[in-house]
């Protein structure tokens, strides 16, 4: 058994030693939000926020998330209560089939608190470990300079900002 | 499914040498784990028993001790890319990392790991050794250095044998000002290198006193360009050097030895090798001249 931080909640799960996170996330805790499509690192759809950084969790072993705080989709927001982020992905149409989707949105909560002000392009290269086989790339980037803005609205301080 | 293995987790560096000594070769020392748990999914290496070295402290820091910074080899990919350390010191380091793989798998893999991983292809090697970097490894024995250059001796082969365990890569910090430039060919931004060329000088009162070039994806292990290197030593930085930095391209161009494969032929890579090593020494000879040279 290990002890984690999923979500904000403590769990005592198994895992298996050779298992990988994104695995028994799914299995042990039913968070079905973590996608997993390659396996290898390469497609970022199984992207979750360990210790405040994004990690492919099909790459990082379950036993090393043994005392770790771990954030997946379902810890951000959920139907009633949207996360400004995944509200600017339904504003901005960004995605069409959605199975990328948790992982970029994920990846963009990473990238907006590293920076909070990004330009299109380094909000492209920002989701550049992220790959959408529906080929969503221009909304994927309109949606999180929305959810920049969002974002910034929402911080202290920043009330008068403009645009 | 691939055959199971077990998990150790080691409380210090002691006792993980004691677990890989006791368990054998089929025992892997375990950091990010990027490389080694896609080798192990598609069978390309057994795994009895994963030394889970990840809980290990003190490790993981980029600092400056005694004229050199000391990287510890649990530091991430995405550490490397965020040291000012290595930036003010115009290594090459943090830009080279930001090319490596996406931004949530640098945060997992470990630049001890993609050492010891030695893919011919891998982006820091070659700039390590430009740098005349030393990997620092632990055995029973106690504490010693090997150079970067020969800390490699084959394709994923290094010198690296029992228990022993790398610990940190040291980069020198020279007295004159130095700068290291790292470029490469891929297909696409977070794809490995086809080809690539490091290069490091060092300039004092105007004279290059070091030149260091060390080509990557042409050989199993990267390559010095040394004709190159001496070509370069002993001039004037201020000089116009256009015909030295071509015939330093020409140079490397005859030191590679690269194969052909379905990533790239061997013509385009030596002739790669040329151009990347002319735009490096550009690069680094425009940032050594600035003040202070």
């Amino acid at each position: 058994m290990i002890r984690l931080t999923v979500n904000g909640r403590t769990f005592d799960v198994e895992a298996r030693p050779h298992e990988c996170l994104s695995d028994m996330l799914r299995r042990e805790l039913g968070l079905h939000g973590v996608r997993v499509s390659c396996s290898e690192g390469e497609c970022g759809s199984c992207t979750v926020i360990m210790d405040g950084e994004p990690v492919t969790s099909c790459l990082v072993l379950a036993m090393q998330a043994e005392g770790r705080d771990v954030l997946t989709i379902e810890g951000l927001g959920n139907e009633d209560n949207l996360h400004p982020i995944q509200e600017a992905f339904i504003e901005e149409q960004g995605f069409q089939c959605a199975f990328c989707t948790p992982g970029f949105i994920m990846a963009a909560k990473a990238f907006l608190e590293e920076n909070s002000d990004p330009t299109a392009e380094e909000a492209a290269i920002a989701m550049s470990g992220n790959i959408c086989r529906c080929g969503a790339y221009p909304y994927i980037v309109k949606s999180v300079l929305n959810a920049a803005q969002k974002l910034g609205k929402g911080r202290p301080g920043d009330e008068g900002r403009s645009g | 499914m691939r055959k199971p293995f077990g998990y150790l987790r080691p409380a210090s560096v002691a006792e993980a040498l004691e677990m890989k000594a006791e368990h054998g070769p089929a025992a892997r020392y375990w950091a990010g784990g990027t490389d080694l748990m896609l080798q192990w999914r598609r069978g390309e290496v057994e795994i009895a028993q994963c030394i889970d070295l990840t809980g290990l402290d003190g490790l993981a820091g980029i600092d400056e001790r005694s004229g050199a910074i000391r990287i510890g080899a649990l530091a991430s990919l995405d550490a490397l890319d965020h040291a000012a350390l290595l930036d003010r010191h115009q290594t090459g380091v943090p830009a080279t990392a930001r090319l490596m793989c996406t931004k949530q798998t640098r945060t997992i893999a470990t630049v001890g790991g993609n050492m010891c991983n030695a893919s011919p292809g891998a982006d820091l090697s070659p700039l390590f050794v430009a740098l005349d970097a030393k990997a620092v490894i632990r055995t029973f024995e106690g504490q010693g250095d090997v150079p970067m250059e020969e800390f490699f001796t084959g394709v994923n082969r290094t010198v690296l044998d029992g228990e022993a365990l790398l610990t940190a890569i040291v980069v020198p910090l020279p007295a004159a000002r130095r700068a290291a430039s790292y470029r490469r060919v891929a297909r696409t931004v977070v794809d490995i290198a086809l080809v690539s060329s490091a290069v490091s000088v060092t300039v004092a009162e105007g004279v290059i006193t070091d030149a260091r070039i060390a080509l990557g994806s042409v050989a199993p292990v990267p390559v010095r360009v040394r004709k190159g290197e001496e070509l370069l030593a002993g001039r004037t930085a201020a000089d116009d050097l256009a015909e030295a930095i071509d015939e330093a391209g020409a140079l490397a161009e005859e030191a590679a030895q690269p194969i052909s494969d379905v990533r790239a032929g061997a013509s385009y890579r030596r002739r790669m090798c040329g151009v990347l090593t002319r735009r490096a020494l550009r690069d680094v000879l425009s940032r050594t001249r600035g003040e202070g040279a």
